[in-house]
């Protein structure tokens, strides 16, 4: 009998916009709201919309169906913006019981932090978020974004979660040919992760018409168990996470992971919730990865940016920025910034 | 007759007298060709008073450290046709060097209209003479005014004409060019066997603008030689300094240059501002950059030889490269080899070829300013840039290019490419 716990994945960025050095103490516009406005509407309607319609039918169909739903942060707020319908639908999906949403930080923002206390605040805004959107209270961590695992385990622990699910991006999708998959050749748990958001938009992803045959040809062998992350994690408290297979951070990367925690240990009373959830936007590990640069000199984009360079130039006057509005020391006075070679 | 494939170049302002452009290249990629085992008969203008440095001595020689048995002087021999043309004209914009630099100025006054014409005819005229007296298997002519030599030569040999084409009218000039040089650019780049382009935005252009077949147009990139001059950067305490060095016209775009500085000025009082070179817009500058209150922050260098250029790129922060259109912009790879960050405007030939350097859409004073401060304030950019943009230099070698062109001529000339010197 394979066991298999399958997990749809959605998650969106929030997109910065090319903020540069003389938008600081003038606009607080780190992001591209239009943009992503933009992107949340394509992608809710060529998957979202009629990936949770396969769903729902197919849990109708298939009563021995069930899997976990890991949605981010920044994919529910920018839903809960410009997609708001979409929400209710998801619940319905929830409300069956056959399908477990999966607790994250709140701002996908695990491979920047450095504080366990921001990370506690961030897993516990995501359970209230999942409280209020889906109507159910998460037990099991799901999150994607690597970071600390010894920190990470102690935060889950004192929220009381029942458990870790790994859902590192590396997981397989769904396989080419389900039956060849789906041969009982042991007890295992058998991961699968199916990025939602991409579903039916690209072929690594794999087709709607896959998912759903693939779906009926599992559900259909008795081979073939469906277990929620709650089942598929071993009881007795959080499995131990396995170290980040991240490579290590340029330069780049450490000096805006550096000057992101400098910040976050500055704030003492931090009076402006805005700012707040800003700086928590500007955690998320997408900005991170945009200024990975590859090997053998090659430098690719991340819209609306050139190189990773032009992202790490707006990532630190966006910094530079909220540093203003936490009260810190003016960045025009530029001589006072400028680092030793 | 041996298998190596015999090239008469028409050619200009060689050895390069300027930083960057058509001499560099030309330079560059003859001394490939030589090290690819073509033989090469450059033809070039003679100018009035003006002195040899010596350069072309030593190519001639090809005293070449890197290469361990260098091919045979014989495999380069110079002509010269006398010749009021020069390079980058009209409007001529090269200063010549050194104390001759008045008297040249009077003996070649710009030319215009009937007489630029007449002018580049004659000198077809005496091209067609060398090529009736030389052997030679292809033809390959550098920009503009060396194409009617080149049709010319075509035309009595019966050998193919490849033109290289390093600038158009259009990147010069804008839609205000010279309607005569588009003229010629027009006839030789569409009359060509092949027509080969500094960069895949150069190839568009020619193919757009011109209608240039897309079979007959090949990219090669420019290149830089060398290795890697020790860094020196700047040091604690020294000012920011941010360089210009080029062509002062307005393809290079200079205004923008001197806008962004006093942008970067009012945030950062100390930070000071080289444009090095000449040209038809510098009075303009000047008097721009007065009244922007800049004199204290901004020096307008002149022309300055090389080894001074090069102690510029190793003490800059930060090399700006605003131009209007740059089909290549070979002074961003000079910038580079000495560790110095570039920035370039978006869609510059150049970064077909480097990617490790910043983008700037022309005219955008605001986001050049910003990328200016950017570099100066945050040490691990400036350091990544400098690290990463050297190494991606070190790849490059004319060398790799002229074998690039070598390929060009086999396939006008269908004979296997000459094997490489032992």
């Amino acid at each position: 009998m394979t066991r298999v716990a399958l997990v749809f994945t959605a998650h969106t960025p929030w997109r910065l916009r090319r903020y540069n050095y003389f938008d600081v103490g003038r606009n607080h516009d780190y992001f591209d709201r239009e943009a992503m406005r933009r992107r949340i509407a394509g992608l809710d309607a060529a998957s979202l919309e009629p990936a949770a319609a396969l769903l729902a039918a197919a849990i109708g169909r298939h009563p021995r169906l069930a899997f976990g739903l890991a949605l981010s942060g920044p994919m529910l707020d920018q839903l809960a913006f410009w997609a708001p319908g979409r929400i209710p639908v998801l619940r319905r999906l929830v409300d069956t019981g056959r399908v477990e949403p999966l607790a994250q930080t709140s701002h996908r923002s695990l491979s920047w932090s450095s504080s366990a206390e921001e990370l506690a605040i961030q897993i516990r805004a995501h359970r209230e978020r999942l409280e209020r959107h889906l109507g159910r209270t998460p037990r099991v961590f799901g999150g994607e974004e690597g970071g600390d695992p010894k920190v990470l385990s102690a935060a889950l622990e004192a929220q009381g979660f029942f458990g870790r699910l790994d859902v590192g991006a590396d997981e397989p999708g769904l396989p080419a040919d389900p039956a060849a998959w789906l041969s009982p050749d042991g007890d295992g748990i058998l991961p699968v992760r199916v990025n939602l958001a991409t579903l039916g938009r690209s072929r690594v992803a794999g087709s709607l018409d896959e998912l759903g045959s693939w779906i009926d040809t599992a559900s259909a062998s008795s081979d073939v168990a469906f277990v929620t992350p709650s089942e598929a994690v071993p009881a007795g408290g959080a499995e131990p996470a396995a170290p980040s297979s991240r490579p290590a951070p340029n330069d780049l990367q450490r000096d805006a992971r550096a000057a992101l925690a400098s910040l976050r240990a500055a704030w003492r009373d931090a009076g402006d919730p805005e700012a707040v959830e800003d700086y928590r936007r500007l955690t998320g590990s997408d900005h991170f990865d945009a200024m990975a640069l590859p090997r053998g000199g090659g430098a690719p984009a991340t819209p609306p940016f050139d190189s990773p360079y032009e992202v790490y130039m707006a990532f630190r006057h966006a910094l530079a920025d909220l540093e203003l509005r936490f009260g810190g020391a003016s960045p025009r006075r530029a001589p006072a910034l400028r680092m030793p070679a | 007759m041996t298998g190596s494939m015999r090239v008469l170049m028409f050619g200009w302002e060689f050895p390069p007298q300027i930083s960057g452009g058509l001499g560099v290249a030309c330079e560059g990629l003859v001394r490939g060709l030589l090290q690819s085992g073509a033989e090469v008969v450059l033809v070039l203008p003679r100018y009035p008073h003006r002195k040899s440095t010596g350069r072309l001595r030593i190519l001639e020689a090809l005293a070449d450290p890197a290469e361990a048995a260098p091919p045979p002087a014989a495999a380069l021999r110079v002509r010269r046709i006398e010749s009021a043309l020069r390079p980058y004209g009209p409007p001529a914009n090269a200063e010549p060097v050194g104390d001759t630099a008045t008297a040249a100025r009077e003996a070649a006054p710009p030319l215009y209209g009937p007489n630029l014409a007449s002018e580049v005819l004659r000198y077809a005229g005496r091209a067609a003479a060398i090529a009736r007296r030389e052997r030679f298997d292809i033809i390959h002519a550098h920009d503009w005014m060396t194409f009617p030599a080149g049709l010319e030569a075509r035309r009595v040999s019966g050998r193919p004409l490849v033109v290289h084409v390093h600038a158009t009218e259009y990147d010069r000039a804008g839609e205000g060019g010279n309607p005569f040089v588009r003229e010629i650019e027009r006839e030789g780049v569409t009359r060509a066997d092949r027509v080969i382009a500094v960069s895949r935005y150069t190839a568009e252009r020619l193919a757009r603008d011109y209608g240039v077949p897309r079979r007959r147009l090949r990219v090669v990139h420019n290149a830089i030689d060398g290795g890697r001059p020790q860094r020196r950067g700047p040091a604690d305490g020294d000012s920011p300094l941010v360089l210009f060095a080029g062509r002062v016209t307005w393809q290079k775009g200079p205004e923008y240059f001197v806008e962004a500085a006093a942008r970067v000025a009012r945030e950062m009082p100390e930070a000071r501002f080289a444009v090095a070179g000449s040209g038809d817009r510098l009075v303009f500058l000047r008097e721009r950059a007065r009244q922007l209150g800049l004199q204290r922050n901004i020096l307008f260098t002149g022309f300055l030889p090389a080894a001074e250029l090069d102690r510029l790129y190793r003490r800059a922060d930060v090399y700006v490269m605003p131009s209007f259109s740059e089909p290549f912009g070979l002074t961003a790879l000079e910038a580079l080899r000495h560790g110095t960050p570039v920035i370039v405007s978006r869609g510059a030939g150049v970064s077909e070829v480097v990617r490790n350097v910043l983008a700037v859409d022309f005219g955008d004073v605001e986001d050049l300013a910003s990328k200016i401060l950017s570099v100066i304030l945050f040490a691990p950019l400036r350091a990544t840039l400098s690290r990463r943009g050297g190494r991606e230099v070190e790849r490059l070698s004319w060398r790799r290019s002229a074998d690039r062109v070598m390929s060009v001529y086999a396939e006008l000339t269908r004979r296997p490419e000459a094997p490489p010197p032992p």
